[in-house]
């Protein structure tokens, strides 16, 4: 029987610190309330137990008596003060006060009642609690995690169990006076059965607060990659919006420099007129004065290509027209990245539907990966070839670089999916949209030993 | 009658570089840097023909072509020279553009029998534009 209280009184004391540890500084002030309501209740129960034993005056063991009635009636009013609240409804204070005085009060004349009757009230008191609190906690997790919902109905049978097992025994010396207050094996049951009582609402509390809890982790960790996305995109958009007014400004320039260009081109053409058969070195100069202008001419010819607004349909085009305004407008970087570019797309034209300046985008865009992949190759090359296959055109664009990541191969298409710390990932899923938009496809691939390979496939 | 041709730009450095080449070939020009005021200065006569009056006398010139920048100010060269036709003038007429065109852009220009001239052009685009012109007066 030792061992029997001795268990009960350990579960009483430890279930409370072990939940409350166990929320650690998470807790809510609710959670706090409830175990300290419970570790109130354990050290009044054990200190009862181990003070009962050696007072000698009844009047000792009267006010010993009371003092653990208060104990667990507050104890029992903690419990559903912090299940109330909990439950968004917080008792009013005035309330709370109010009712420990009249508990208090209550508890200081119940140990004047003899002991048969003093045990059936507080029985009923202690009892009415119980259920109370069963009630409330039955509320809150259905409300908040119903799979604790088992614990509470353990719980709500068992205090019946023990309050009808008690009534009886308490009740019994009433009748007969002559009966003994307490049989030790009921005593046996009793203590059992309000370990597992408090084992219970105590596993169903702590359940429902770390369900909470992890909720709550959860909540935060959605808000917090919600919030990364957000600050992700605006640097995103921020970025769109600083290239898409670079574009419109580019634009602008581009045919501005056409206007002293043409002044340029033209004067110096008619300076070579003029010294024609001439002896002299500057008609050497004024040429390459004319090719550099006609260069620079060509460059402005492909930023205007890319950067036109699309408006027409894909019609049959020769895609080297449209590939050659790319490599034009590239060329300053394929010179400054020092990347030698094989074309092999023969002297035919290569007719395919598509829409040239959209084309000009993708292949912009493949050249550019590929340059910013090859430079820093030991071998700088970028090569472009074609073949027919099944009814379509398909121009490969391979360079020496180390070749797309895996995550690159997988997420093809999907924006904002990039290996360049400076990118944006968006080259790749626009020149996919353009490619789909002409009934063609744009497919990444890694050559062997290395280097990438992006396909672009054409209707022809 | 004296022969002119008309170059109407808003780029004064443009209008200045044609209009020397020009000289060099023994072609009189006279350059206007918007729509109105080139159109002020013309004056149509009989035989769906046009001249222009200018200096201190007034002189009349018969305007045998002109060189349009596309993208004027106000009126556009394109609706200049379609002035032109509508008007009776008898202009032939050369765009100049430093602009990417649209399809429908380049669909009236060739309604309208014009030229195209993409800057920075060639010198020998603009001598075929300006013999062009010559041709067209004297036919």
């Amino acid at each position: 029987m030792r061992f029997l209280e001795a268990f009960y009184m350990t579960v009483l004391l430890v279930t409370p610190v072990v939940c409350l540890a166990a929320l650690g500084r998470k807790s809510s002030v609710a959670a706090r309330i409830w175990f300290l309501a419970g570790l109130l209740q354990g050290v009044g129960v054990v200190s009862f137990n181990l003070l009962a034993s050696d007072l000698r005056s009844m009047t000792s063991l009267g006010w010993l008596v009371a003092v653990m009635d208060f104990i667990s009636f507050a104890g029992a009013l903690l419990h559903i003060s912090a299940v109330l609240l909990d439950l968004k409804r917080p008792p009013q204070f005035a309330k709370v006060v109010l009712l420990s005085l009249s508990l208090a009060g209550l508890a200081f004349q119940l140990w004047r009642i003899p002991g048969p009757y003093h045990a059936v009230f507080m029985l009923v008191f202690n009892g009415s609690f119980a259920l109370l609190i069963a009630f409330w906690l039955m509320k809150l997790v259905k409300q908040e995690a119903q799979r604790w919902a088992g614990y509470v109905r353990l719980y709500q049978v068992l205090v019946l169990v023990r309050l009808v097992v008690m009534l009886c025994v308490a009740l019994a010396p009433i009748a007969n006076p002559h009966t003994g207050p307490y049989g030790e094996q009921i005593v046996v049951a009793v203590s059992l059965i309000s370990a597992v009582v408090w084992f219970c609402a105590n596993v169903a509390y702590l359940g429902v607060n770390i369900d909470r809890l992890h909720r709550h982790i959860v909540e935060i960790g959605r808000e917090s990659a919600k919030q990364e996305e957000r600050e992700r995109l605006k640097d995103s958009m921020a970025l769109l919006e600083r290239q898409r007014t670079a574009g419109i400004m580019s634009s602008a320039i581009s045919h501005e420099l056409k206007q002293p260009l043409t002044s340029a081109l033209t004067n110096a053409q008619v300076a070579i007129q003029l010294v024609d058969g001439v002896e002299t070195p500057i008609r050497q100069y004024l040429g390459k004065v004319e090719d550099s202008v006609r260069r620079a001419a060509r460059i402005i010819d492909g930023l205007q290509t890319f950067m036109r607004a699309h408006t027409a349909a894909p019609l049959l085009l020769d895609v080297r027209s449209p590939l050659n305004s790319a490599l034009n407008l590239l060329q300053p970087e394929l010179r400054r990245a020092g990347i030698e570019v094989r074309v092999d797309l023969g002297t035919q034209p290569l007719m395919a539907i598509a829409d040239e300046t959209q084309l000009c985008q993708v292949f912009v865009n493949v050249l550019r990966n590929a340059i910013q992949a090859s430079q820093d190759a030991p071998l700088k090359r970028i090569s472009i070839s074609h073949l027919l296959v099944d009814g379509q055109l398909i121009v490969e664009v391979q360079d020496t670089g180390p070749g797309f990541p895996d995550e690159v191969l997988k997420a093809t298409g999907l924006p904002f999916t990039t290996q360049r710390p400076d990118g944006l990932g968006l080259g790749l899923a626009v020149s996919q949209n353009i490619m789909t938009s002409f009934g063609g496809s744009l497919t990444l691939r890694n050559a062997e030993p290395s280097g990438a390979t992006v396909e672009i496939a054409l209707l022809v | 009658m004296r022969q002119v041709i008309l170059i109407v730009d808003d780029e004064v450095e443009i209008c200045d570089t044609i209009q020397s080449v020009l000289a060099l070939w023994g072609v009189e020009s006279r350059s206007f840097y918007d729509a109105e005021s080139a159109l002020a200065a013309l004056t149509p006569i009989h035989g769906d023909r046009s001249v222009l009056r200018h200096g201190t006398d007034q002189a009349a010139s018969l305007v045998c072509g002109a060189l349009l920048d596309l993208n004027l100010p106000n009126l556009s060269g394109l609706e200049l020279g379609e002035r032109f036709h509508v008007m009776g003038m008898g202009i032939p007429f050369s765009l100049m553009t430093a602009a990417m065109l649209d399809g429908d852009v380049e669909m009236r220009i060739a309604a309208l029998r014009a030229g195209l001239l993409r800057k920075p052009f060639e010198l020998l685009e603009l001598k075929a534009a300006v013999d062009r012109f010559r041709k067209d007066l004297s036919l």
